[in-house]
């Protein structure tokens, strides 16, 4: 895998999303900015908000829509740059591995 | 699965929090930070009807008052009769001498600034400093407020009062499940199609063809939209005096909503439904004033909603040649 496969992101701390339906409306309110999600899209970030690393969410948007893994991955990639440059998200730092004694 | 993810058009739905000071476009230092006098204009009250709602205006000298029975003599109801719904009070105070900065030409009569708190909301405008208390959430207490306008003339009044009232309004129709929003209101069979959109998306332009065609054009700028009362969806009313159509003159009645199209200019004519996401977020881009105040965001996107459910917004786009009524299908009769 390689390393932005095993990235994870959160949410901004001022972003707010709100389920419309299948989709997502989100909301960036230091901004007063908003964009809409549709259903893939507001999957992949419920799941990449929810801890799942990009690699993970591409693999669970490859179970649960007629796409390949490639193309899941490719996909999800393109959509965490697109949300990161949008201030929609931010990603989480790894934690240091433990110093060996 | 689709290739496009999202539909990731970042729009701005309100302006952003000022960064220079509250009020600092209008008000002069040092009343920047407020103006805290108490000193009425005088002992006359005027109370206006709109959208079943009642509201008071206390504190205003006789010629205030009569200005106001003037410029809204449509709205006017009957002082003391204490019918119910009790009446939204605003109190309007004198403002100090100095507490405004000089009109400049280029700045739009009707712009804006307002900060939102946890119970009320200020606003700074033309002639205007005002605070609305209206609760943390929609229906926890009845609206009330104050204005401080300065001079007697009857321009700066008239403008300073204007600016308060729609902020009031469009709180009140938010407390109510219903919304104020940017639109051109065209009546047809009946009922209303409602052209949504910002500022130079072309709902004058809009409203002037279709009044050309023949069609009944109930306001071109700013509409509220209310619950129908027998559960049928909502209903249309123009807001007083906005727009260049308002002007001309003010209309009461309320009139059924048929449909919602989002307004766009655009080289080649394209009519399409808006998905959910898209149909809420354009709404809530073009519902001004509530729509910046994250205390009461989650009940307007309620409201938002219910809308899009009940008359699912379409987008059109049209070019300053296309005639809206051929691409819309529709006539006049």
């Amino acid at each position: 895998m390689t390393d932005r496969a095993e990235s994870a992101y959160r949410l901004r701390s001022d972003v707010r999303v709100r389920a419309v339906e299948s989709e997502a409306l989100v909301l960036r309110q230091h901004d007063a900015e908003v964009l809409g999600l549709n259903v893939t899209g507001a999957r992949l970030l419920d799941l990449l908000a929810g801890g799942a690393s990009v690699g993970a969410a591409a693999a669970a948007l490859a179970g649960e829509f007629e796409v390949t893994p490639e193309d899941a991955a490719r996909d999800a990639a393109a959509f965490v740059a697109e949300m990161v440059e949008a201030e929609v998200l931010e990603r989480v730092a790894a934690p240091r591995p433990a110093e060996e004694p | 699965m689709d290739s496009h993810l999202h539909q990731a058009k970042v729009v701005p739905f309100a302006a952003p929090e000022p960064t220079r000071g509250f009020g600092v476009p209008f008000l002069a230092l040092p009343f920047a930070r407020g103006i805290a006098c108490r000193e009425p204009w005088g002992r006359v009250r005027v109370t206006l009807a709109f959208a079943g709602r009642r509201f008071r205006f206390t504190g205003l000298a006789p010629e205030q008052a009569m200005w106001l029975r003037e410029r809204y003599r449509a709205l006017l109801a009957k002082e003391g009769d204490g019918a119910p719904p009790r009446p939204a009070v605003v109190r309007v105070w004198r403002a100090p001498a100095g507490a405004f900065v000089p009109y400049r030409r280029h700045r739009s009569p009707a712009s804006l600034t307002l900060g939102y708190g946890r119970s009320a909301v200020r606003m700074a405008g033309l002639f205007l400093y005002g605070h609305l208390q209206r609760g943390a959430v929609p229906g926890a207490a009845p609206l009330r407020g104050a204005m401080w306008l300065p001079a007697a003339d009857r321009r700066s009044f008239e403008w300073g009062f204007e600016n308060f009232l729609r902020v009031l309004l469009a709180y009140q129709a938010a407390s109510d499940g219903g919304v104020l929003l940017h639109s051109a209101a065209i009546r047809r069979r009946g009922g209303v199609s409602l052209f949504f959109g910002h500022s130079g998306d072309g709902k004058t332009t809009l409203s002037e063809r279709f009044a050309a065609l023949g069609f009944d054009v109930i306001g071109d700028d700013l509409n509220v939209l209310t619950l129908d009362p027998t559960g049928a969806g909502y209903q249309v009313r123009q807001l007083p005096y906005a727009g260049a159509f308002g002007r001309a003159g003010l209309r009461l009645d309320a009139h059924p909503l048929r449909a919602t199209l989002r307004l766009r200019q655009g080289r080649q004519v394209a009519l399409r439904r808006l998905s959910p996401a898209e149909a809420v977020g354009s709404l809530l881009a073009c519902a001004p004033f509530v729509n910046g105040d994250h205390h009461w965001r989650e009940s307007l996107l309620d409201s938002l909603s219910r809308l899009a459910a009940s008359a699912p917004p379409e987008l059109i786009a049209l070019s300053l040649s296309d005639d809206p009524a051929r691409v819309l299908g529709v006539a006049a009769s």
